[in-house]
């Protein structure tokens, strides 16, 4: 027989009982759509952390203190002192109010050359940068500075209300930023950035809530992570850029296998579910086994015949799967997003370090999903070996049958 | 010619042996259109299975044309009721869900044949037995006499030697069986196909040239009938 027909043939009996076969083609395209979807998810976390991260370097060591405590310019001197550290960045962090956001945002007093270093590129929406002088000056984030249509909420040289604590004051907005996206270790587009020395003078505390510690050589700053601990004892939370980069991706790879192994148990559900499908589909084509073979199919004919419709329903649930795998996604993060009043998405949070009292700390930062062609060549491979598993034995029994006693077969 | 020597065939049921032949000896010959008679029971269908290649004698061998078909593997026995034979039986065994020229076709198609070659094959031999304006019905839209032709279609349309029918009328009217059986009576007389017939309806055997009874998987008489 042609492979063309037997194709042709495989469709046709696949075809003659269509409900049984979608449901088999969508209980294989559940375990491909699960991998691809939330593979997706994983990756695209990663990319977009790694990528925040990127942005602030291999040289960059993130000093933060617990709640509550301050950094003295006597503790910022002794970094600074350390061998091998080539610049230190102190920053002042806190929890805030804005009039006309619901959510509370980070406050950040940094200077404006800091400023540039923490975002990698000062890039501007509407308006400027401000000068390093203790005044009443806000550099404010895309999502503080433009609302979900996409308007202009504060313009530069406009007044924002911001609520520190029990007071409201007004400051001046000189510029907007571009949008750098929300991501886990920096949320530039849910921050307020002023003059550090006036956030200083503000709070009426001479101190700072964490530093951003560059390195001379990107290959000393184990070591300068070390000697910083020795200073704070365990007071402060030292991490490296390359230590959360690292833990990034091994979580990442950790959650990935835990994917495959719920998208593994659905393909177990699948193969069975397939399994079943192909011996009913045989016990109910005993009589027509023993018409083929009667007018001359031989054995192994019948076992292609079986052999191509597994192949059949193990490929069309790859490509159901694929589309719904991608469209599932895409979707996830709008889900999410949206909210459904979780707290997740656009929740704002500290722009650095832990989150301030009284504000929930975003559990899932925004980001864009990313199909890996890895994870997606893994999802259909499963799948077409799993239904071919499933079906060999049934094909087997069928091609085994003897043909007089199939005929006979009611 | 079909020498079947010393033919058994035993069948297990549980722990019950059922004996369905017993040393049965006989020959049918090339050309010849034989009727095969006898109560239920008596062996008749099983001998013809065994003919078909579609089972096996527990003793004894069948020759056709001098081949003995126990040394055939599983694979040359397909080839064997592929391009040698051509079974019909008397519950049609035709495919549900293909029409009536893609029924006609099978053989072609598992022989391997391209589909504009068997097409047009399959047409020529349904338009033998009338049945050109029905080529794309499915069986089920066909009468109990239309579906027998096109069983007898695709039982042809390899041009085998041999036709085995299995109670081809069993379960037609009285007049498509006769339209069946002076088909078969056409096809020895004109094509030089040899016939084999199972058949319960003595009627019928007056078209044959030889009628074999059977009883008990055993010989019991052969009669030649006056033409």
């Amino acid at each position: 027989m042609r492979p063309s027909d037997t194709l042709s043939l495989s469709m046709r009996q696949l075809k003659e009982r269509k409900l049984r076969s979608v449901l088999t083609v969508l209980a294989i395209a559940v375990g491909v759509t699960s991998i691809i979807a939330l593979s997706a998810q994983v990756e695209g976390v990663k990319e977009g952390i790694t990528r925040s991260l990127e942005v602030l370097g291999p040289d960059t060591i993130m000093v933060t203190l617990q709640s509550g405590m301050i950094f003295t310019d006597a503790d910022v001197a002794r970094v600074r002192g350390l061998e091998g550290v080539s610049s230190v960045t102190p920053m002042m962090a806190i929890s805030v109010k804005v009039s006309g956001i619901e959510d509370r945002v980070s406050l950040i007093g940094i200077s404006s050359y800091d400023l540039a270093g923490y975002l990698g590129e000062i890039r501007l929406f509407d308006g400027t940068i401000y000068y390093d002088v203790p005044a009443p000056q806000a550099v404010i984030g895309y999502n503080i500075g433009i609302d979900e249509a996409g308007d202009l909420r504060y313009k530069a040289g406009q007044p924002i209300l911001i609520t520190i604590g029990k007071r409201t004051l007004s400051m001046t907005v000189v510029g907007v930023l571009d949008e750098y996206g929300t991501l886990s270790a920096i949320q530039p587009d849910n921050s307020v950035f002023m003059p550090v020395d006036y956030v200083k003078a503000l709070l009426r505390r001479g101190g700072y809530t964490l530093m951003m510690v560059k390195a001379e050589n990107s290959e000393d700053v184990e070591q300068i992570v070390d000697l910083i601990e020795q200073v704070f004892g365990g007071r402060a939370r030292v991490m490296s850029v390359k230590q959360l980069t690292s833990t990034v991706i091994s979580i990442t790879s950790q959650l990935n296998l835990l994917l495959l192994g719920i998208a593994g148990t659905s393909f177990i559900a699948a193969g069975l579910g397939t399994f079943n499908i192909m011996m009913i589909s045989v016990l109910e084509r005993v009589r027509e086994i023993g018409i083929l073979k009667a007018v001359g199919m031989k054995d192994k004919g019948i076992l292609f015949l079986y052999i191509t419709q597994g192949l059949l329903l193990g490929l069309f649930g790859s490509i159901v799967g694929l589309i719904l795998g991608s469209i599932t996604a895409y979707t996830i993060p709008i889900i999410l997003e949206g909210g459904f009043g979780l707290g997740f998405g656009r929740t704002p949070r500290t722009g650095l370090g832990q989150p301030q009292a009284g504000q929930t700390p975003g559990m899932i930062p925004s980001y864009t999903p990313v199909i890996s062609l890895t994870y997606l060549s893994i999802a259909i491979a499963v799948s077409i070996v799993v239904t071919l598993v499933s079906t060999a034995y049934p094909a087997w029994k069928a091609s085994n049958l003897s043909p007089v006693e199939a005929l006979r077969h009611e | 010619m079909v020498v079947a020597e010393n033919l058994s065939k035993i069948y297990k049921i549980g722990q019950v042996e059922y004996l369905a032949l017993r040393e049965l000896d006989v020959t049918f010959y090339d050309e010849e259109f034989a009727a095969v008679v006898g109560p239920s029971g008596s062996g008749k269908s099983t001998l013809l299975h065994i003919i078909g290649g579609l089972d096996k004698p527990t003793s004894g061998r069948v020759f056709v044309e001098g081949a003995d078909l126990s040394l055939l593997s599983s694979d040359e026995l397909a080839e064997y009721r592929n391009k040698k034979i051509g079974f019909i039986f008397q519950f049609f065994n035709l495919i549900q869900y293909l029409t009536a020229i893609e029924n006609v076709e099978l053989p072609m198609t598992i022989n391997g044949i391209d589909s504009e070659k068997r097409r047009s094959k399959a047409m020529k031999v349904l338009e033998m037995f009338g049945l050109s304006d029905k080529a794309s019905k499915k069986p089920t839209e066909l009468s109990g006499g239309e579906r027998q032709r096109v069983a007898i279609a695709r039982a042809l349309v390899n041009d085998p030697d041999l036709i085995l029918g299995d109670e081809p009328t069993g379960n037609i009217d009285s007049q498509s069986a006769r339209v069946v059986v002076e088909a078969f009576r056409k096809l020895v007389d004109e094509q030089g196909v040899s016939v084999i017939m199972v058949t319960h309806n003595l009627e019928l055997t007056k078209f044959c040239d030889r009628i074999i009874k059977l009883r008990d998987g055993k010989l019991e008489n052969i009669k030649v009938t006056a033409k």
